[in-house]
């Protein structure tokens, strides 16, 4: 067996171990049951309209439009909560400027009048 | 004989369509076939490989849509239904989007009669085997899915689209646009995952070729 062979091989039993038997099938009236099982809602007609257009070549296959990139994070455009997060991280237990104190205080106060995660607000 | 159910009589209606060229039938097919085996092949490449989006198995539906119609004359609806014919290309044309890239594998519909018109898919089922050997089988395939999901993610999503490509690795160039590393990097990385697969099987007692 050569090189090839054998990375072959083992690229076949890669996708065997990841992909379950019942979606490796070649016999036909396998692959029928297993569609019927699929169950998928019909496709929209825009959806259609659009594979269409594809089909004629009107829009490239294959390409995405690049999703927006999360804005560059910076120190000034911090929210009150964030500074104050910063400032007591970069303290390590010293003494706080009085002006985070404050925040700080404001937020605890916040945070007693909500509810804590799973409580209900209706009782 | 058994009753001819009302899914032979559409098969047989459209097949007819095709041979008589009318391309209508075409975007019949699309509706009633493509949403299952859009959701089939979703389940195969993107859920279980991660080596497609739901964005590119429709777009993969539609390189096969072109096949279909080209390799047309060919179809055969005694071995299979047109649905099921369908999926066998669709399938096909999700491995050679890995193997050759979006551009060449929409290309290669131009030329019917190729190896991507198979009868079946290129993902052979096991044949039945022993209880004993089935259960060897099966903790070689857990302890492979186990080191496999161990490699860092670069080397693990190229090692997964290389397993899908037919008979070959993945297009070297779209993993490296893909993952946004050189292509060399891609063939680095690629045989060393390979390298500590092997390595880690035979730590784990398996006779990996």
């Amino acid at each position: 067996m050569t090189p090839d062979d054998s990375d072959k091989r083992l690229r076949e039993k890669i996708e065997r171990a990841f992909v379950p038997a019942d979606l490796c099938i070649t016999d036909p009236d396998a692959i029928e049951a297993l569609l019927d099982a699929a169950k998928a809602e019909p496709f929209s007609e825009e959806k259609i309209a659009l594979m269409l257009r594809k089909f004629k070549g009107e829009i490239p296959l294959g390409e995405r439009e690049q999703e927006e990139e999360d804005p560059v994070w910076t120190e000034s455009e911090l929210t009150e909560e964030e500074e104050a997060l910063v400032a007591l991280h970069r303290n390590g237990g010293g003494e706080l400027p009085p002006a985070i104190q404050e925040k700080l205080r404001r937020l605890r106060e916040q945070a007693k009048s909500q509810p804590e995660e799973g409580e209900t607000c209706d009782n | 004989m058994a009753e001819p159910k009302p899914y032979d009589e559409e098969n047989t209606r459209l097949a007819i369509a095709l041979l008589d060229d009318d391309e209508r039938a075409l975007e019949e097919i699309l509706r009633l076939y493509g949403p299952d085996i859009k959701e089939t092949l979703y389940k195969k490449f993107t859920l279980h490989l991660g080596v497609l989006t739901y964005e590119d198995i429709e777009d993969v539906l539609i390189i096969a849509l072109h096949r279909l119609w080209d390799a047309r004359k060919n179809y055969d609806d005694k071995k299979q239904s047109l649905r099921v014919w369908f999926y066998c290309i669709a399938e096909n044309a999700a491995r050679d989007v890995k193997k050759l890239g979006w551009h060449k594998a929409s290309k290669l519909e131009r030329h019917p009669g190729k190896d991507w018109l198979e009868d079946d898919p290129k993902c052979a089922a096991p044949e039945p085997v022993e209880v004993e050997v089935k259960k060897e089988e099966s903790k070689e395939a857990t302890d492979l899915k186990m080191v496999v999901s161990k490699l860092p993610d670069v080397q693990r999503r190229i090692v997964l689209a290389d397993s899908v490509s037919r008979d070959d690795v993945a297009s070297s160039a779209d993993l490296a646009a893909d993952l946004g590393i050189p292509v060399a990097y891609v063939k680095v990385y690629r045989q060393r995952a390979m390298a500590t697969i092997r390595r880690e099987m035979r730590k784990l007692g398996h006779n990996i070729p």
